[in-house]
């Protein structure tokens, strides 16, 4: 139930009012998505934000798009579950899977297969399939090494270590280019089932928090995607935790650099 | 080397965490368990889209795949302008748009226009038979009509912006409290609130006559 005024003439007034909009365009020109994302996920800047909200009251393209993605990012309980179990998550994975790793075999078919062609003569036919079969030896060896290079996993990708004599904040600041790995050596009186990294920022604000595992040579080490931290001082604080407890384990200064 | 990039997902930040999930299978980390990641924290997501668009639970489990395979073959080239989610929601659009494309090919045969078909697309577009019987403009209660309504969009733009901009949307564009507090980005309590002064503001400044109930409406947020 509305806390609306009854008024019915503007009532009427409003309805006259729709039906003349009705027919009206959407504007020509539209924020994007990157821009609607950002409006969505509150990243826009502030000074952005009015710009953007005249447009949604405008467009209704626009407006279309971003209640579908509210919708689309809605918590489960809201979605029709459809009885989909876990379970068949699990079988539709694998059913992906099968998918994804029958594609490069049938690309690599698809672009050998040939139609039947009549041929001038057999001795044309011998030497055009004698060029071809050289050329094809030559495309499948560097399709084959290609294919190998793109399933291994990428080496040239360096990494940062965080020493565990560094564990202290007037040791310095490590400067860490992103994307990169994170490698942080660990030194425990006791062995944790669970290691918990935060990322404070200048003024103290708890910014990101991993949950790793440590690796056998006693190290932790994590991924730091592109996109995931603005550049600047942060303080990464290395815990030990089990159950309830916690145990922190050291302190590091690091300087992120795009 | 150990097992690089290997973490737990913090749970409270999906789209952080999908974003992570995005650039260790571009640099090639354990692309297929990633990949399988990313599937389990958004496949469900996606199969909800198509059985909201109508999909029967086999089609939409069809069209899931496909969209996840398009995930997986186009991957690479996703740049992060916008946040994940927002990249695979444009993906599974195209495979819903796609998939009625083919159903209408399919179907374009024999299909006859009625003269009383109105609706399209949640918008309603004049039939034939209605732009036949669209009267002549011109009558004085019409003049009188068209001069208020011009007062009214004058009113309008004497409200405070976001006001004006919660009555537009319910009052014009017909949404709902919770669409306009998405599309806002307000709590549905100001967009009563705003509605509340709105109408009255209104009132006050076209002379309409004000009631002293209450509208009861919407039951439905």
């Amino acid at each position: 139930v509305t806390d609306e005024p009854i008024d019915p003439e503007l009532d009427r007034l409003f309805d006259l009012l729709a039906e003349e909009e009705r027919g009206e365009p959407d504007p020509v020109e539209h924020p994007g998505a990157a821009t609607l994302s950002a409006y969505y996920a509150h990243t826009l800047p502030a000074d952005q934000v009015p710009r953007v909200q005249e447009h949604l009251v405008a467009c209704g393209q626009c407006r279309a798009q971003l209640l579908e993605h509210s919708q689309f990012m809605g918590s489960p309980t809201e979605e029709p579950e459809d009885n989909v179990s876990s379970f068949e998550g699990v079988a539709e994975w694998r059913r992906l899977k099968e998918r994804m790793d029958r594609e490069p075999r049938e690309l690599y078919q698809g672009r050998n297969t040939h139609k039947d062609r009549p041929l001038r003569s057999w001795g044309t036919g011998n030497s055009v399939a004698a060029v071809l079969a050289v050329a094809f030896v030559g495309v499948s060896l560097y399709a084959g090494s290609l294919l190998r290079e793109l399933k291994q996993p990428v080496t040239n990708m360096g990494s940062e270590t965080l020493l565990a004599s560094q564990r202290s904040l007037s040791t310095g600041s490590k400067v860490v280019r992103l994307p990169n790995f994170l490698v942080i050596e660990v030194q425990a009186t006791r062995p944790f089932p669970k290691y918990q990294i935060d990322f404070e920022d200048s003024r103290g604000t708890l910014v990101e928090t991993f949950n790793d595992n440590i690796e056998e040579d006693g190290t932790i080490k994590t991924f730091l995607p592109r996109r995931f931290l603005k550049p600047g001082n942060y303080r990464v604080i290395v815990s030990g935790v089990k159950g309830d407890s916690r145990e922190q384990l050291g302190t590091y200064n690091v300087h992120i650099v795009p | 080397m150990g097992r690089m990039g290997s973490f737990e997902l913090s749970l409270n930040k999906p789209e952080e965490s999908s974003l992570r999930l995005v650039e260790l299978i571009q640099v090639n980390v354990e692309r297929d368990r990633n990949f399988q990641r990313l599937f389990d924290l958004h496949w469900r997501r996606v199969f909800s889209y198509f059985s909201r668009k109508g999909f029967s639970q086999e089609e939409s489990k069809d069209l899931t795949q496909e969209t996840f395979f398009r995930v997986f073959k186009g991957l690479d080239g996703f740049r992060g302008d916008s946040s994940f989610e927002w990249w695979l929601k444009g993906i599974a659009e195209s495979t819903y748009k796609n998939e009625i494309r083919k159903r209408r090919t399919e179907k374009r045969k024999g299909i006859e226009q009625s003269i009383d078909a109105p609706v399209t697309n949640g918008t309603r577009s004049q039939s034939p038979k209605e732009t036949l019987a669209s009267p002549e403009p011109g009558s004085l209660e019409e003049v009188v009509d068209r001069e208020q309504v011009k007062a009214l969009r004058a009113a309008l733009q004497e409200l405070p912006p976001q006001m004006r901009q919660c009555c537009i949307l319910r009052y014009l564009k017909g949404l709902k409290y919770q669409e306009i507090a998405e599309v806002m980005q307000i709590s549905i309590e100001t967009v009563k609130a705003h509605l509340f002064q709105g109408r009255k503001r209104l009132a006050s400044m076209l002379g309409t006559t004000k009631g002293t109930g209450k509208k009861g409406g919407e039951d439905e947020t």
